[in-house]
């Protein structure tokens, strides 16, 4: 069952630069129109936990802000459980949850619980589902010691915790989260996936996240890549890994200073006793592979896949030029 | 409606008040200040000029006036504005547009969260205290038409303050705008002298502002020096301009509500 869908959707902002320098530039400037989203169509079934990738402006967060109601579409329809986010932004917020790594919704200057409770109201929810439902994410999420101390004295990672529960604890069928993890230490980001996981498997929540965070990207079924505003990728891991032919990094160690000619692949890089090879599925398979890897002068030697890190950097590449 | 979420705004900013009870308390104490720098002023003038009454008030007169503007002040203030700033300076504004809740009206009870625990702390004492000095006998028109003025009092500060807030979308620091208008509030209302004091035709003029009802007239009304048909034509005056106001709220909040997204962030 489709959850989200979008068609087509545009969206354009005015942003403004300077023209001159100096005391008065602020006063001739001159507006451009840039287009922030450009026919963007996908869509997301139930249960699916889908990640969106894109560098800095390309338009992730424009996204998430128009299937969250924050912002309507130029052109173009969206539709989250079958409502318009824009038109029928309040019954749609009932049943999604939202959260914005870099703003938080805790008040500050009271324990988290109190933001919680406030939630409670907010969303109503009775009592006895409040109380499961937050024992469950405090312990998932490791807060026991945590939500009952005044917000401000807790770090960043509790904060971020806190925030992330705020904001599911009326489990809500799609959770929108942009940038979960910014600037949080590992075991924090582990309990975040642990979370995502679990609420997944239980409650056949789905999830539609940004993030800069590769590792992030692993808890995802799919991944969509924006770029420059449009749709630039949709599909598995896998599906991008072959995008590049599935090519494997080899790293081979040989003895110090031997010359040897692998004659296979292409070298990224070589050193006084290791070199990096760029190869083929394909290659690897054949006999002349094997032969290679029994020159006497091989110490030892390993295969891997192209991490998601440099699949991207490639797709980026290649998307500029 | 969802009225459970409203009292948990109200719970929420009580709450976050209470938190810092120092600032909280010394915070009553500048505004009580802040008053008493006029009384200060008002009985020089009257000492210096050596002149027993200024049409009609006394100097106690004048006291009891400033004590009741000073009570009806724990109401009256620019705090929804200053509020809407902030979430759109932090960017929190999108996240409270998340939720399941009519935003305006939600920043609406946050705010009367905060001007319930200043009511209750100094503003329903200060009357009580200036009711005991004044000896006044109020009848039961001045008692109930006080308590309609107040309301609608309350609700056009309130409507005038989230409109001055919904310019922060557009401009983002409003703090001078806020103050600016607070002034004008503050000085066509009667929170620096009674209108009384202006002359009889600008008295009449700024008796057709939505401004008079903030201070002047639940002020006049507790004081017994205002006749009951300035009191009656003030009231309905008032609910026209309210109406008014509220129509163009809902056209700035329409408009404004397009900008919430590029809110930092």
């Amino acid at each position: 069952m489709e959850v989200i869908k979008a068609e087509s959707i545009s969206k354009s902002y005015k942003v403004y630069e300077t023209k001159s320098r100096g005391f008065l530039a602020s006063w001739r400037r001159k507006y451009l129109v840039k287009k922030a989203l450009d026919k963007v169509s996908f869509s997301v079934q139930n249960g699916e936990i889908v990640a969106l990738l894109g560098r800095n402006g390309s338009g992730k967060s424009t996204l998430i802000k128009i299937l969250t109601g924050i912002m309507s579409p130029d052109s173009g329809t969206a539709t989250v459980l079958g409502l318009d986010p824009w038109k029928e932004r309040i019954k749609l917020a009932f049943d999604i949850g939202v959260v914005l790594g870099a703003h938080t919704q805790i008040n500050w200057n009271l324990p988290a619980y109190d933001t919680f409770e406030f939630m409670r109201k907010i969303y109503k929810i009775p009592k006895p589902v409040f109380n499961k439902n937050l024992r469950y994410f405090v312990n998932l999420l490791e807060l026991r010691r945590v939500y009952r101390k005044p917000a401000r004295t807790m770090s960043l990672g509790e904060q971020m915790k806190c925030n992330f529960v705020a904001s599911i604890l009326h489990m809500p069928k799609i959770v929108f989260l942009d940038e979960p993890t910014i600037g949080i230490d590992i075991i924090s980001k582990a309990h975040i996936k642990k979370a995502i996981l679990d609420m997944r498997s239980r409650y056949g929540t789905t999830f539609f996240l940004t993030t800069h965070i590769i590792e992030d990207v692993s808890i995802a079924d799919r991944i969509l890549i924006l770029h420059e505003g449009h749709m630039a990728f949709d599909g598995t891991v896998k599906e991008l890994s072959r995008m590049f032919g599935n090519k494997r990094i080899l790293e081979i160690k040989f003895k110090p200073g031997a010359q040897i000619d692998i004659g296979i692949g292409k070298v990224v890089y070589k050193g006084f006793d290791v070199a990096r090879l760029e190869v083929s599925g394909k290659q690897i398979k054949s006999k002349r592979f094997a032969d290679i890897l029994a020159n006497r002068n091989i110490i030892d030697y390993s295969v891997s896949e192209l991490g998601l890190n440099e699949l991207i950097t490639r797709l980026y590449k290649r998307l500029e030029g | 409606m969802n009225v459970g979420s409203y009292l948990g705004a109200i719970e929420m900013s009580i709450k976050a008040d209470l938190a810092y009870k120092a600032d909280y308390l010394l915070n009553l104490f500048f505004k009580f200040l802040q008053v008493l720098l006029l009384i200060f002023i008002w009985t020089a003038i009257y000492l210096g000029t050596k002149v027993s009454s200024i049409r009609g008030f006394t100097l106690p007169d004048i006291y009891l006036y400033f004590l009741v503007v000073y009570a009806l002040r724990s109401l009256m203030n620019m705090n929804l504005p200053y509020e809407m700033e902030d979430l759109v300076l932090d960017g929190n504004i999108a996240v409270n547009y998340t939720r399941p809740v009519n935003f305006p009206l939600q920043l609406f009870f946050m705010g009367f969260g905060e001007d319930l625990l200043s009511i209750l702390l100094t503003g329903i004492p200060i009357l009580i205290f200036a009711l005991a000095i004044s000896h006044a006998m109020l009848s039961a028109f001045s008692i109930a038409a006080f308590v309609i003025e107040v309301l609608l009092a309350y609700a056009i500060i309130s409507v005038i303050g989230f409109l001055i807030g919904t310019m922060s979308l557009k401009f983002v620091y409003i703090s001078s705008l806020i103050n600016i208008t607070w002034l004008i509030v503050l000085l066509l209302g009667g929170g620096v002298m009674p209108l009384n004091f202006f002359p009889a035709t600008i008295q009449h003029m700024l008796l057709m502002l939505p401004f008079a009802i903030v201070l002047y007239v639940p002020a006049a009304t507790f004081l017994g020096t205002i006749s009951n048909s300035t009191i009656l034509f003030s009231i309905g005056i008032s609910t026209v301009w309210l109406v008014v106001l509220l129509g163009i709220a809902t056209v700035a909040w329409n408009r404004a509500r397009k900008l919430i997204a590029s809110a930092r962030g």
